[in-house]
C-alpha cells in the first residue's frame, strides 16, 4: 500500500475516534450550562493534566519548534524555561483563579475582572481582548491542520478541503459534547502527540545518526554554530531570550482557553499538582523536537520552509505506517489547541455578551443552543481566515502572543492582594497603553525625527508593552477611585482564606453574587 | 466571614515559603541572561555526551520542577 494512503487513512481513523468521543460526551451531558461550558467543574487531575498540556502545545510545538531548532540552533531549548515557569504560575496564580471561580461562580476571565473592579467597561474590554487575540490562533491552527492533511495525502487533498474537514470535525464534537468532549479528545490527543513526537524523533535519530549522542557529536563537528548562542542568525539575544520567557509563559496562561481550565478543576490541590507536574510534559516535548530540528539541519540542509522538516524527514526515512501515526499526532496537537480556543471564544461570547447584554434571563438549554450557534459562526470565520491570509491578519497574529498578556496587571490585582489596590480606570488605561506600546515596539515607527526600531535596545516587544502597562496602571490607580471596600474584602478575603486560612478546599464560601444575579 | 487583607501576597509569610520563592527565582536566574549567555554558553565540557549549554539548562529545569514538587509536599 502506498505511503500516502496509509498516512491519510490513519488521520481519518483518528478523526473518527474524536467524533465518537464527542457523541459519547453528548450522552453523558446533563444539559445545563455549567456542564456544557465548564465540564460541571468536575475535572480531575488526569483529565485536566492532559487537556492543559495538549492545549498549551499547539501545532507549533510539533512542527514549528523543529523548524526553530533547524534555523536558530540550541537557543530554542530556552523553551524549557517558559514551560517550567508556566508550572510556577499555575501553582501560584492558577490555584487562586480556581478558588475565586468556585466561590463566586466565574466562568470567563472577564467575570473575574469585572466583579473585582466593579466595571462593565472592564468586562467588555477583557472580553474583546480575550477573543481578538485568540481567535486568530484558530487561523494558525486550522492552516496547520490543512497543511498536515495536504502533506499526508501527497497533495491529493487540497489545503482548503483539508482545513474544512478538520475544522468541521472539531466544531462538531465541541457542539455536541461541549467542554466534556474537548477534554476527552484532549486526553487522546495529549497522549498521542507526545508518544508520536518521541517515537518519530528517536527512529529518525537512530536511523540517520546512530542515536542522540552521535547526533550531538556530528553537530559539534559539522555545525558548531547551532550549538551556541545567539545562533547562526543571531536571533537569541539576551533581550529576546528574556522577553520570550515572559510572553510565552504569562502570555499564554492569561489567555481565556487556559484560564477557563483552572475554573473546571475539582479542587485547588489538583491545580497545584498540575503546577508541579505539567512542566515535565511541556518541557520534555522539546527534547525530541531538538533531535528533529538539529538532525534535520544535518540531513536536509537548505530547506525553504524549515517548519516542514519533521514530515519531510518522516516521508523520506521512515515506514508509511509510522509516518501516518506521527502525522495523526501532529493533527492531534493542532486540534487540541483549536478546539480549546473555539470553546473559549464560544464561552466568552455566550457568557460575556449574549447572557449579559442580549438575553439575561433565559434558561440553560437556551444558552447551550446559542453556544452551538456561535460555534457554527466561529467555524465559518475560522475557515475564511484560514484560506484568505491578509497582511492585516498576519500583523494581528504576530501581535496575539503578547496581546492577552495585557490582562496580567488586572488579574494580578485581583488574585494577589496587596495594600496598593488597582482601579478600573487604571486597568483600562494600562491595557490601552500596553497595546499601543506593543504595536510600536513590534513593528517600529518613524514620526518626524523620532525613530523607534522593532524590539528597541534589543528588548522583546512584550517586555516593553507589559512594563508600560504596569507603570500606567500604578500611576492611574493612585489618582482614581478603587472598588468598594465590601468588594475588596469579599474577594481578597476569599483569597486570604484560601491561601492562609483553612487548607480544606471544600470549606464554605461567601455567597455567589454573579450566580445569583444570573 | 471574609477577612480584610493587610499583608501583601507578593511576599511569603513562612520560612518554607521564602525558601521556595528564593530557590525558584534563583534557579530561573541561572537560565536567564547574563548567566546563560556568559558562563553557560559553551559546548565543552561535554556532560554525559551532550553539550554543556544543553545539559546546564536541563539541570536547571529539573531543579525548578523539584522546587515545585517540594512546595506542593509542604502544602505551600
Amino acid at each position: 500500500m502506498q505511503a500516502w494512503v496509509v498516512a491519510t487513512s490513519l488521520i481519518f481513523l483518528y478523526l473518527a475516534l474524536t467524533v465518537v468521543l464527542g457523541l459519547v460526551a453528548n450522552r453523558m451531558s446533563s444539559g445545563d450550562l455549567e456542564d456544557f461550558l465548564l465540564y460541571g467543574r468536575k475535572a480531575g487531575f488526569v483529565v485536566l493534566y492532559l487537556t492543559v498540556v495538549a492545549t498549551y502545545h499547539s501545532s507549533f510545538a510539533f512542527l514549528g519548534s523543529g523548524g526553530f531548532f533547524y534555523t536558530h540552533g540550541i537557543g530554542f531549548w530556552e523553551a524549557g524555561t517558559w514551560t517550567v515557569l508556566v508550572g510556577g504560575i499555575t501553582y501560584v496564580l492558577g490555584s487562586r483563579i480556581w478558588a475565586l471561580g468556585k466561590a463566586f461562580g466565574y466562568v470567563t476571565p472577564a467575570d473575574l475582572l469585572a466583579d473585582f473592579y466593579e466595571s462593565e467597561a472592564v468586562r467588555v474590554v477583557a472580553a474583546i481582548v480575550s477573543v481578538l487575540f485568540t481567535i486568530l490562533y484558530i487561523q494558525v491552527q486550522a492552516q496547520g491542520l490543512g497543511y498536515i492533511l495536504s502533506v499526508a495525502s501527497g497533495d491529493r487533498i487540497p489545503f482548503e478541503v483539508g482545513t474544512l474537514i478538520l475544522l468541521v470535525v472539531a466544531a462538531f464534537y465541541l457542539a455536541v459534547g461541549g467542554l466534556r468532549a474537548v477534554y476527552w479528545t484532549d486526553v487522546v490527543q495529549g497522549v498521542w502527540m507526545y508518544t508520536a513526537v518521541w517515537i518519530g524523533a528517536l527512529v529518525l535519530t537512530y536511523k540517520l545518526f546512530g542515536g542522540p549522542l552521535a547526533l550531538w557529536r556530528r553537530l559539534a563537528v559539522e555545525r558548531p554554530d547551532l550549538l551556541s548562542l545567539p545562533g547562526p542568525e543571531g536571533f537569541f539575544t539576551p533581550g529576546i531570550w528574556f522577553g520570550m520567557t515572559i510572553s510565552l509563559s504569562f502570555g499564554i496562561i492569561i489567555q481565556p482557553h487556559m484560564m477557563i481550565r483552572y475554573y473546571t478543576a475539582t479542587s485547588g490541590t489538583v491545580i497545584k499538582w498540575l503546577g508541579a507536574t505539567t512542566p515535565i510534559y511541556l518541557m520534555t516535548l522539546y527534547i525530541p523536537a531538538a533531535m528533529v530540528g538539529l538532525g534535520g539541519a544535518l540531513a536536509m540542509p537548505g530547506l525553504e520552509r524549515p517548519d516542514r522538516v519533521f514530515p519531510l524527514m518522516l516521508f523520506q526515512y521512515t515506514h508509511p505506517v509510522l509516518t501516518g501515526l506521527i502525522l495523526a499526532g501532529a493533527t492531534a496537537a493542532a486540534m487540541s489547541t483549536l478546539d480549546s480556543i473555539l470553546h473559549a471564544n464560544m464561552t466568552v461570547l455566550t457568557r460575556d455578551v449574549y447572557q449579559r447584554y442580549v438575553r439575561p434571563d433565559a434558561d440553560d438549554r437556551h444558552y447551550v443552543w446559542v453556544g452551538r450557534a456561535i460555534i457554527a459562526v466561529l467555524l465559518v470565520v475560522a475557515y475564511i481566515l484560514s484560506i484568505r491570509t491578509h497582511v492585516f491578519l498576519v500583523t494581528l497574529v504576530t501581535l496575539s502572543g503578547s496581546g492577552a498578556l495585557q490582562l496580567l496587571p488586572g488579574v494580578l490585582g485581583v488574585c494577589m492582594p496587596s495594600p496598593r489596590i488597582r482601579t478600573a480606570r487604571g486597568i483600562l488605561a494600562g491595557i490601552a497603553a500596553g497595546l499601543a506600546t506593543l504595536y510600536v515596539t513590534l513593528f517600529g515607527v518613524a514620526v518626524g525625527g523620532l525613530v523607534i526600531t522593532p524590539n528597541p535596545l534589543g528588548v522583546h516587544h512584550s517586555v516593553w508593552a507589559l512594563a508600560t502597562n504596569f507603570l500606567v496602571v500604578l500611576v492611574v490607580s493612585r489618582f482614581t477611585a478603587p472598588p468598594s471596600t465590601e468588594t475588596i474584602e469579599r474577594i481578597h478575603g476569599e483569597i486570604e482564606r484560601f491561601v492562609y486560612g483553612s487548607k480544606n478546599d471544600e470549606a464554605p464560601s461567601p455567597p455567589n453574587p454573579i450566580a445569583s444575579a444570573a | 466571614m471574609p477577612m480584610p487583607v493587610k499583608q501583601s501576597h507578593f511576599l511569603p509569610r513562612s520560612r518554607h515559603g521564602w525558601i521556595a520563592v528564593i530557590a525558584f527565582l534563583g534557579l530561573m536566574a541561572l537560565a536567564q541572561p547574563p548567566i546563560v549567555f556568559r558562563f553557560a554558553n559553551r559546548v565543552e565540557p561535554w556532560v554525559l555526551g551532550v553539550p554543556f549549554l544543553y545539559a546546564w539548562l536541563l539541570g536547571v529545569y529539573v531543579a525548578m520542577i523539584g522546587v515545585l514538587f517540594w512546595a506542593q509536599r509542604q502544602r505551600l
